[in-house]
């Protein structure tokens, strides 16, 4: 065969290859979708079939109603709302002061941050909980945002990356004009870091909303749950009712696709600007 | 800089209020009726009679206003009584009773019984010293369980069989007899009583005359011939129908657990150790299924030991760190008296109340007369009232999982049972 | 000079929301996590000092070493695993062709959507009779496992639904290899290497670092593995399944799980935070020790580039 065939061969089967692998992960997606457009009957049948026989749209109605859904996802959106303005206004701040100004601090603080890395959640997370349960704020939002108005370890990192690649230059020109350090931090550091906050507010989103950890042991009152625990309501001690749970988990994961879609060029450099980084 | 310390302090001002305005979302500042949470597990019909029972209470007095909580999920209600909301009254089985005390999470209820004058003697005297430890009681019981045998008439008529087993060994050879498989080796109708999967540690034991402690409920026995003889027939019989496909079966049952696809409903099961309970769910989904009930047959070499079960009581308790006691305990003492009938009649449970053992509608209920009988033998048998009953359960649970997948004999998971149940409280 | 005192105070004043926020939520949980490992207490009963008892029953119980070991298991053979897929799917849509955006997002979109959903999804397909993946494995003839219920299977379960989310270490390895110059590919080609010993001379030891170093971090991240293993208990915690269960054999009863029942069902707080420092021990000698490897195979490895 010409090597423009073998080419062509070898390039079908990358296709191929890389569609079935495409079909393979989008797999749990699928199953997702189509068991919440079947009624119980026919998510139960043998052989499985992947379409519904019968294209039902009542399990979406029926699982907002089953639960207090809409009340969930409020409460879900307030503590991501507030956790992304904590996190939006903290973290450039913390990297500000740790990349463009020149001060004693900044090396100790640096370690300290990526040392604060390594400490797995479980060993501060009981005298944490014990921490909110002395002032009485266990059952409530604020162990969940409060630490957001303090910094994130790896957000500040990646920032901190990205002031550091500015051009020195910037900073100078604006102190010999006079600038006091809070003028150039809010007139030419902040609005030229647009793109990285973008990247941080997609990661600290995300974070938020899909959170299980953080409700699960601070959040018993049923009013106050998120999404995440709700979706626990559609199992009750005897059975699990599968295709509303479908259906929840179908409007919960949108939000999170939706702002991927919109956001992906960001989030992609975001995640591959930070890998590099050693 | 200044600019920035305002501007930081404004933000947690800001915060602050926004967070203090959420956590008062939830907290009643109206004077009046005093505000008692009460949480249940029940879901569904039976959370129903749960509210009925509350709205009864709140008809019945003033000065308390009680508020139920559907909550299924039991370690939520860990978590919550340990937290600074917790709901002041709480329903929990006998079991839990014993265990959250040990936690100090649950309130001795001695001094409230005498206050209020309520006579524990009207209750049932083996489910108020299920949830005693000595002479402090801690759960008030309100409902009993007790599992018997359901089984599929209609099977059994089809292989020959006109009467039940009375023993192990009679229920092994009729399983055998009464399952199919379809002809790549799934099983399509299962014979030996696997499901649910509560009864086999418990009833499927309790057969064979095994306890998994001793007299005094402390010193636990896990390695005992009945529990040994139980786990061989379960093993013999996993063995003939392969190991794997069982499980499999097994598997599906629990996904499609009281729902109407349940496997005894959908007559694939011939044997259910259960509670009665299942009786208005068979009339729900399933109506016409020609089942009937007869006591947890024993073995040969046992007789007396059938119509064992296990004995549960489910009580209601009061939280160490509620906010209202007496209105809490006021609730309790309605609840356990009055306002239960709705209950047991709605989840199949067995008063524990002696005046409603005789009450016309309890006893009107259908398959009752059996589980009342099967209560008059006395032989319910309490699951080991230690702190760490749960973690015991496990265990037991684990030691059979071993030997289903063959990577234990019966014996060898028995004694590395007893070997790991040391380090139990 | 006067700038220099400015600077310092600028610099503190920017950093202080992080400094308090390190003082308050890290350092000292850190080391009264330490203190409450050694008295018995929970949120209702006070600390009551204990000395080593915590530890002492702790290595007596089976459950430890049984959890231990499961999350071992899982880390070493999820880590490298989902390396070496992120790794494959890299190279596969590394060259442009069209729809790779498409594919790129497909395999990123699982590491994207909440965990709690996710899992659930997943608990669904692993039914052995109702499920896609059961139901696609018959088609082809093999007898699927009870998945969920059967312990020899429930971890390939679990390290299934890891491979599915390992989009962000895709993406990592996507980037290191965009840094490879193609110089090294068109030289290697035009000295007649094929496809697999320019992968193994060129492409592996160039991205290397990088890779490595996503692997330590996602090795520590596989010892925090908590929320897929959480959920599909408390699905399946219906039935017979105590409160605290840790699956079919404690197969599935990972570390943080463990801990997270002592501190959460068992009401046993100063267990788990011996378990926590037990833990935090452990990953710091495994970190130290793949960096220190890491370090020899970079120096004996390629010439730096």
């Amino acid at each position: 065969m010409s090597t423009r065939t073998v080419r062509m061969v070898k390039s079908m089967i990358k296709y191929v290859i890389i569609a079935g692998l495409c079909l393979i992960f989008l797999a749990p997606f699928i199953v997702m979708i189509t068991t919440s457009l079947k009624t119980m009957d026919d998510a139960f049948t043998i052989p499985v079939k992947v379409f519904p026989r019968v294209l039902t749209l009542k399990n979406y109605p029926d699982a907002v109603q089953r639960i207090p859904y809409f009340r969930y996802m409020g409460n879900t959106a307030i503590i991501t709302a507030l956790t992304l303005v904590g996190q939006l206004i903290v973290t450039p701040m913390v990297a500000y002061s740790l990349s463009l100004i020149d001060w004693k601090g900044a090396k100790v603080i640096s370690a300290l941050l990526m040392a604060t890395m390594m400490i797995p959640y479980t060993v501060t997370m009981i005298p944490l909980y014990q921490i909110w349960h002395t002032f009485g704020l266990t059952n409530t939002y604020a162990p969940l945002i409060v630490p957001a108005f303090f910094g994130n370890s790896f957000y500040i990192i990646l920032m901190r990356q990205f002031f550091k690649s500015l051009p020195k230059s910037l900073m100078e020109a604006a102190r010999i004009d006079g600038a006091n350090e809070f003028q150039r931090y809010v007139l030419i550091a902040l609005p030229l870091c647009k793109p990285a906050l973008t990247t941080i507010g997609i990661y600290t989103f995300l974070a938020a909303w899909s959170d299980y950890l953080g409700p699960l042991i601070y959040i018993t009152k049923k009013d106050m749950f998120t999404l995440s625990l709700g979706l626990q309501d559609f199992m009750s001690q005897y059975t699990i009712e599968w295709t509303m749970l479908m259906a929840a988990a179908t409007i919960f994961v949108l939000p999170t696709v939706i702002l991927f879609a919109i956001f992906q060029r960001n989030f992609v450099e975001g995640i591959s600007t930070t890998g590099i980084k050693s | 800089m200044r600019k920035c310390f305002a501007v930081l302090a404004a933000i947690l001002v800001m915060a602050t209020t926004f967070l203090s305005a959420c956590s008062q979302s939830g907290s009643d500042t109206e004077e009046g009726p005093k505000k008692i949470v009460y949480w249940y597990t029940s879901t569904g019909d039976e959370a129903k009679s749960q509210e009925k029972a509350i709205a009864g209470f709140n008809a019945s007095q003033s000065n308390y206003k009680a508020e139920g909580l559907s909550v299924p999920d039991k370690q939520k209600f860990i978590v919550a009584m340990a937290s600074d909301d917790s709901p002041d009254v709480v329903s929990l089985l006998d079991s839990e009773v014993i265990s959250y005390q040990a936690q100090g999470m649950l309130e001795n209820l001695n001094s409230y019984i005498q206050k209020n004058s309520l006579n524990t003697k009207d209750f049932s005297e083996m489910a108020v010293k299920s949830n005693s430890v000595g002479n402090d009681v801690y759960g008030i019981p309100y409902s009993v369980n007790i599992i018997e045998m359901y089984y599929n008439k209609a099977i059994l008529k089809a292989h020959g069989y006109t009467e039940p087993p009375k023993t192990m060994e009679e229920l092994y050879d009729m399983a055998i007899a009464c399952t199919q498989t379809d002809g790549k080796g799934n099983i399509t109708v299962l014979g030996y009583p696997l499901f649910p999967l509560a009864a086999v540690p418990l009833e499927g034991v309790y057969a064979f005359g095994g306890r998994w402690a001793a007299q005094d409920g402390k010193t636990l026995t896990p390695n005992n011939q009945g529990a040994l003889a139980s786990m061989k027939m379960n093993l013999q019989y996993r063995q003939k129908f392969g190991m794997r496909n069982v499980q499999a079966f097994v598997s599906t049952a629990n996904t499609n657990r009281y729902t109407p696809q349940d496997a005894f409903f959908a007559g694939r099961e011939v044997f259910r150790f259960d509670g009665l309970w299942l009786t208005p769910m068979i009339q729900k989904y399933k109506p016409d299924l020609d089942y009937a009930i007869t006591y947890i047959p024993g073995t040969k070499a046992n007789p007396d030991a059938r119509g064992s079960s296990r004995l549960e009581t489910s009580s209601v308790a009061m939280s160490k760190v509620s906010k209202n006691k007496d209105g809490a305990f006021a609730f309790m003492k309605y609840y356990a008296t009055k306002g239960v009938k709705g209950v047991l009649l709605a989840t199949g449970g067995l008063p524990t109340y002696e005046a409603l053992s005789q009450d016309k509608d309890i006893l009107a209920q259908k398959d009752i007369g059996t589980f009342l009988d099967a209560m008059k033998l006395n032989k319910g048998v309490q699951f080991p009232p230690i702190q760490d009953a749960s973690k015991y359960k496990s265990m037991i649970n684990s030691a059979y999982d071993y030997v289903y997948n063959g990577s234990k004999t019966p014996e060898k998971a028995l004694s590395d049972l007893e070997r790991d149940s040391k380090s139990l409280k | 000079m006067r700038t220099r005192l400015n600077n310092n105070r600028n610099g503190f004043l920017f950093a202080l929301p992080w400094i308090i926020g390190f003082l308050v939520f890290s350092a000292y949980p850190l080391f009264s996590s330490l203190y409450y490992s050694f008295t018995q207490f929970n949120p209702v009963s006070p600390a009551k000092w204990v000395g080593l008892q915590n530890y002492r029953l702790m290595f007596q119980d089976p459950l430890f070493y049984k959890s231990l070991q499961n999350t071992f298991i899982y880390a070493l053979v999820s880590t490298p695993l989902n390396l070496g897929i992120a790794l494959c799917l890299a190279a596969l849509i590394n060259k442009k062709f069209r729809g790779r955006g498409v594919a790129r997002t497909i395999f990123f979109l699982p590491s994207v959507i909440p965990m709690v959903a996710s899992t659930m999804v997943w608990i669904w397909m692993f039914d052995p009779t109702y499920g896609l993946l059961n139901n696609t494995l018959s088609k082809f003839g093999i007898h699927g496992p009870a998945w969920l219920t059967d312990p020899h299977y429930t971890k390939a379960a679990l390290l299934i639904i890891g491979a599915w989310c390992t989009g962000t270490t895709m993406l990592i390895c996507i980037a290191a290899l965009q840094d490879v110059p193609n110089s090294y590919y068109e030289s290697a080609e035009i000295d007649g290497a094929n496809a697999f010993v320019r992968f193994m001379k060129i492409t592996l030891p160039c991205v290397a670092h990088v890779v490595v170093y996503q692997g330590i971090l996602n090795l520590i991240n596989a010892f925090q593995y908590f929320t897929q293993v959480n959920v599909i208990l408390t699905a399946s915690a219906g039935g017979a399944n105590a409160v605290g269960s840790g699956g079919p054999e404690n197969s599935i009863l990972m570390y943080p799980l463990y801990l997270f029942y002592n501190a959460f069902t068992f009401m046993d707080m100063g267990r788990s935070c011996a378990m926590a420092w037990v833990l935090f021990i452990l990953v710091g000698l495994l970190t130290i020790l793949v960096l220190k490897i890491n370090k020899r195979t970079l120096s004996n490895g390629m010439g730096g580039e």
